[in-house]
């Protein structure tokens, strides 16, 4: 999916996680609508670089957030560097594997925030907190990727998964 | 064998060099201080206000909509009931429009309201129905401190009274208690009651706090401890809209700050708060406008930062004292 469509679902998850975010909220866990949108996109990307662009979402979410900007931007970019080398030996077309993707990416950065905050004393919750905390707002945002990717798929062709690509001479 | 590891080695390091640039950025945003950061925040916040505005105006139309097919369910037995309720809401918008076409006012120089005692028009309707309840204002001098040590000394002016600190008992306290204390010139003896806005123009500087025989202490908006209904206002195309409401409350500090105000309203830095409508101004008054805004993770209120139309260092010489009466003309036989 081109980067121009990504620009109105990153925008529509920004506006739904300030005005839904009070409504869905269990004991203070929201689910990350921007880390499900982008590594649901990144998983079916193309191209090296697409983690800068997950990088940018992450910066949107400090925005969106009274977070110092900056930290969420590199625990997206980090994710998405990692999701980007597995990618390269895994096929991530099917959407069990996205799944598994939106749920352990966004667990990850979710850690790598919170991780991020502590280290600037910006809270002071301990580690096993937030890394309990994480993986809460990784389970949910999967669960609501549920219906979402089970939408795209019954709304978009089916088609083959593509072969790794191999280096170019 | 050696072209393909070179190949291999170069599809690796380039994006780790991206990688590694994006990380170097992060880094630097993360130790920029918040004031150049937060020009970045409210350039988003005003990017999603459109947004916002939409999906306000969807939610406005449900909810309208809802209450016609209430509407429509319960008024069977009633056929002139829905052509009451469209009249009334007719009515409703077209002072809506009125007041906010007065309200361009306060966006321009202040208003300064005439000296003496005005009897400010009351509540507009389309009948131009006679107002039971008229404001009216009082002139009055905010009191410097030698003046508030000259009346001490005549005992005209007793803080002790008013601030629970004995005037003579100690100096430093009498001191402290002059110095902090805003004190007008009109107390029982002008018909001052507690409550009433103190205004520098049309902006509110706070309200009485206590009335003395002669003389009034203040309590402006960002003292600890004042608190009023009022609501926020944005500019668009020239017009005040008027939007959520909220509760502004004085922290004591040199910000006010705007509680209960819902995140899913649109609110956006540079947005204007006045008083919430009370029936008798024909126009609300300018309590300040939003300096600062903060949506905690899963917070289901603003966080809300106001800068007071009148602040410490513009403290005014001269305030009006906003009264309300019964109109004498409706009382009459």
């Amino acid at each position: 999916m081109p980067v121009l469509f990504l620009i109105p679902l990153v925008y529509l998850a920004a506006l739904a996680d300030v005005w839904l975010s009070t409504h869905w909220e269990i004991r203070g866990i929201v689910p990350d609508l921007l880390a499900l949108v982008v590594f649901a996109w990144l998983a079916v990307a193309r191209g090296r670089y697409a983690f800068v662009v997950t990088a940018f979402v992450g910066l949107v979410g400090d925005l969106n957030s009274s977070a110092p900007l900056g930290i969420g931007m590199a625990a997206f970019a980090l994710v998405g560097y990692s999701i980007i080398f597995f990618r390269r030996h895994l096929h991530l077309d099917g959407s069990i594997s996205q799944l598994v993707v939106i749920s352990l990416g966004t667990m990850t950065a979710c850690g790598l925030q919170g991780i991020g905050l502590r280290l600037a004393g910006s809270i002071e919750i301990p580690f096993t907190a937030i890394v309990e905390h994480a993986a809460l707002v990784g389970l949910y945002t999967s669960g609501i990727a549920i219906p979402v990717l089970m939408l795209v798929r019954w709304v978009t062709p089916q088609r083959k998964p593509t072969p790794l690509v191999a280096p170019t001479p | 064998m050696e072209r393909s590891e070179r190949n291999a080695r170069k599809m690796l390091t380039a994006p780790a060099t991206a990688l590694a640039a994006t990380v170097f950025v992060s880094v630097v945003l993360a130790r920029l201080p918040e004031a150049k950061t937060q020009p970045l925040r409210n350039a988003w916040r005003e990017t999603l206000r459109p947004g916002e505005l939409v999906l306000a105006a969807g939610r406005d139309w449900l909810l309208a909509a809802r209450d016609k097919v209430r509407d429509a369910v319960a008024n069977n037995s009633n056929p002139s009931a829905p052509r009451i309720a469209a009249l009334s809401e007719r009515v409703r918008r077209l002072e809506l429009d009125l007041l906010i076409e007065r309200n361009r006012q306060a966006l321009s120089p202040p208003f300064n309201l005439p000296q003496g005692d005005v009897t400010l028009a009351g509540h507009v309707t389309t009948n131009e129905a006679t107002p039971l309840v008229v404001a009216r204002s009082v002139s009055a001098r905010v009191l410097g401190r030698q003046a508030k040590a000259f009346l001490v000394d005549r005992e005209i002016l007793d803080l002790g009274k008013l601030k629970s600190v004995q005037p003579k008992a100690l100096v430093v306290d009498a001191d402290e208690a002059i110095d902090l204390s805003q004190v007008v010139d009109r107390g029982a003896d002008a018909g001052i009651k507690p409550n009433r806005l103190v205004l520098s123009g049309r902006r509110i500087w706070g309200r009485i706090a206590a009335v003395g025989p002669h003389t009034s202490t203040l309590q402006r908006t960002n003292d600890a401890g004042y608190r009023d209904l009022a609501q926020l206002a944005s500019l668009q195309n020239g017009r005040l809209q008027f939007s959520a409401r909220g509760i502004l409350v004085g922290t004591g500090q040199q910000y006010c700050k705007l509680e209960q105000v819902e995140t899913t309203e649109p609110v956006t830095v540079g947005d204007l708060v006045f008083t919430a409508d009370d029936g008798v101004l024909d126009s609300p008054l300018l309590y300040g406008r939003v300096t600062k805004l903060e949506r905690k993770p899963g917070a289901a209120h603003w966080e809300i930062w106001v800068e007071p139309a009148v602040t410490s260092s513009a403290a005014p010489a001269r305030v009006a004292i906003l009264q309300f009466e019964l109109n004498p003309t409706r009382l009459s036989p």
